[in-house]
């Protein structure tokens, strides 16, 4: 039966590939978090986002002070008219889904989940004591690129366990883990400017939704497409 | 108050997705670098037993005849080899088929034909096997597709006096007619390829299936033969046999061809069914499966535990989410800094991850690697069945039970009115 075979070298260079690119990563992550400011600051001003960009310092576990940046920008809680307005599309929406083509069944199901969200929020917004959310955009959009970072941290160790073992030439590794620190390195900003930029316009009605299915979820599944891509290159001994 | 509770209902639940993440791994690794078990697999010669392959078949005319030919191919011994095509109350023309390929092959094929009783396919078994001797009993869906040797394959693990029960690999041949069976020929190589092989491997309980897979007649009049009230015949013959003491075997190269769904509604009513049969056999067995007789190892206990609770993850992790919703809007996170933010992170991308790299394994071991790139696309694979599972145990457990008899909830069959058998390219 088709099994696998690995050798220790294999085993042995995964483990310093995936341990020393962790490190690697970390050593990257303050510098790359001046670059993430400053792409944040380049950003604002065609976005029209005001407020400026500001630097948080995170403790990790008192080795290394991790910097992550954020927008200052405030968001409001949305008005009755806005409560109303997004009740109403998000009914719609409801009703639309319901003449959704049976092939796309699971499209269906991700718009009625996010409309349940929604729908979460709206009624919380509607219902809770005006201050009581208890989140802001700053802390929202510090929170976000800081899970970013974790998974930029993560990312070679996962790898190490689940790719790197694979025969696979060690050139196409790389290349898969050069690319995928890169999509994200660059996703990771974008991502929150995209966030700040919703919920500023919006309100904060739509952090709830933007946060649960928007956030961690994409880069997990921006990972399993570049994992899926990787696993379907041949193996170095079917090419030599 | 209310949020202490909550945190302990989600510690509770992310600690038993979390052992089964972990399962997923672990069988993963296995079957990647383990020692692979596949007993007496390449026997040809041998004193073979008398065998009967049973074929439940309630409307199947689509597909009958594709089945028939395909057993009339078998290089078993055709004198040990009874077919026994079972008709139940079928109202197409499959009572037709079957007497006209009975007539044309006598001696071969003894046809089943049943008129009343309880109507489902547990019924139509324990029914026909009473019926029909042998010392080993094949059972094959309608719609598979055994290839030549698949008969000898199965039957040969029954030389070991131990084994109660053969399961074989499923593999879909309608793969290219759309997304979801595309979809669904990943998660079934994940399913057999990773995941049986590597209960095999582990000596745990590889799940008989009852679609390509057969059982020892003795072992299963000595735990009181087919159960016809119940959806999922296979997996409570699963458990009573393991719980007898009995061993099951999976055959990772006794591949045979089935139709997966093609459309999602066809899908979600399989789902559906599946759950609802897998739940019944949990209430069924858990207590005595936990209360774990002598002759059962630890291990085992616990992966026939997990295997038997995989269809109650389904709902469990919808009730962590809404946890999860519930303390966020609370602003409550149960950990603080850098550990809530790692802890977070690892659980959503290792936790989500893990079928992910059981699924990739599993279409690169075969060999077929241009198919692992629509990897992502099983998300929604996974959104749909996340619903329908929690859908059918909710209503398992809040809808009264219909009083009427079991019915026949067939999947829909896509093959052409002459019931040919298509070519299976692999």
């Amino acid at each position: 039966m088709v099994g696998m075979a690995i050798p220790r070298t294999t085993i042995l260079i995964a483990t310093v590939l995936g341990l020393g690119g962790a490190v690697a990563v970390v050593a990257a992550l303050n510098p790359l978090a001046e670059l993430w400011a400053r792409a944040f600051e380049a950003l604002a001003g065609p976005l029209g986002i005001p407020g400026g960009v500001a630097m948080q310092g995170t403790s990790v576990l008192g080795l290394h002070t991790l910097q992550t940046p954020f927008y200052l920008l405030q968001a409001a809680p949305p008005s009755a008219l806005m409560l109303r307005n997004v009740a109403i599309v998000a009914g719609l929406l409801l009703l639309a889904t319901i003449v959704v083509p049976q092939r796309f069944v699971p499209l269906r199901y991700f718009l009625r989940f996010l409309i349940l969200l929604q729908g979460i929020s709206l009624g919380y917004f509607a219902l809770a004591p005006a201050g009581g959310f208890p989140y802001t955009l700053p802390s929202y959009v510090a929170g976000l690129v800081g899970m970013g970072q974790v998974v930029l941290v993560l990312l070679p160790v996962i790898l190490a366990i689940t790719y790197y073992l694979f025969d696979i030439s060690w050139a196409r590794k790389l290349l898969l883990s050069i690319l995928l620190l890169g999509h994200l390195a660059v996703m990771i900003p974008l991502q929150a400017t995209v966030h700040a930029w919703l919920i500023a316009r919006g309100s904060l009605l739509f952090l709830p939704p933007l946060f649960l299915v928007f956030g961690i979820l994409v880069h997990v599944l921006v990972f399993v497409a570049f994992y899926g891509w990787g696993m379907s290159w041949p193996s170095a001994r079917r090419r030599a | 108050m209310i949020g202490a509770i909550l945190v302990t209902v989600l510690a509770a639940i992310v600690a038993v997705i979390l052992i089964y993440t972990i399962r997923h791994y672990t069988f993963t690794i296995n079957r990647l670098v383990g020692q692979h078990r596949q007993p007496y697999v390449d026997i040809g010669v041998a004193d073979w037993p008398e065998v009967v392959v049973l074929v439940p078949a309630h409307n199947e005319a689509k597909v009958i005849g594709g089945m028939l030919d395909a057993l009339l191919e078998q290089d078993y011994p055709p004198d040990r080899l009874t077919i026994v095509p079972i008709n139940d109350r079928s109202t197409d023309a499959t009572a037709a088929i079957v007497d006209r390929y009975a007539a044309a092959h006598p001696g071969r094929i003894a046809p089943f034909h049943r008129t009343d009783g309880v109507g489902g396919k547990a019924a139509a078994l324990r029914d026909a096997a009473a019926n029909f001797g042998g010392q080993v009993h094949l059972v094959f869906d309608a719609d598979y597709l055994p290839g030549q040797s698949l008969v000898k394959q199965l039957v040969a693990p029954f030389f070991d006096p131990e084994v109660g029960a053969v399961m074989g690999r499923v593999v879909p041949h309608n793969v290219s007619r759309s997304l979801l069976t595309r979809l669904l020929d990943l998660e079934r190589a994940g399913g057999y390829q990773v995941d049986q092989q590597a209960r095999m491997n582990l000596r745990l309980v590889p799940q008989y299936g009852g679609t390509v897979g057969g059982v020892r007649r003795a072992a299963v009049e000595a735990v009181g033969g087919w159960s016809a009230d119940t959806l999922a015949e296979d997996t409570d013959m699963t458990y009573r046999l393991v719980l007898a003491g009995w061993e099951i075997v999976y055959q990772n190269r006794s591949e045979c061809y089935e139709e997966v769904p093609e459309n999602w509604p066809t899908r979600i009513r399989q789902i559906m069914r599946w759950t609802q049969g897998h739940n019944q056999s949990l209430w069924r067995y858990w207590w005595p499966l936990l209360k774990r007789p002598g002759h059962l190892r630890p291990g085992l206990v616990l992966d026939g535990l997990l295997l038997l609770g995989v269809f109650a993850v389904g709902p469990l992790l919808l009730v962590g989410w809404g946890v999860a919703i519930a303390l966020f809007f609370m602003g409550v996170i149960p950990l603080h800094g850098f550990v809530a933010l790692l802890g977070i992170t690892a659980y959503g991308t290792l936790g989500n991850f893990a079928a992910f790299f059981e699924v990739a394994t599993a279409a690169r071991l075969d060999g077929t690697l241009g198919r692992i790139r629509i990897l992502p696309f099983l998300a929604f694979g996974f959104l749909v069945s996340l619903v329908s599972v929690s859908r059918a145990t909710l209503a398992q457990i809040f809808l009264p039970r219909p009083r009427q008899p079991r019915q026949w909830d067939k999947t829909e069959r896509y093959r052409g009115d002459n019931g040919a058998a298509p070519k299976v390219h692999q």
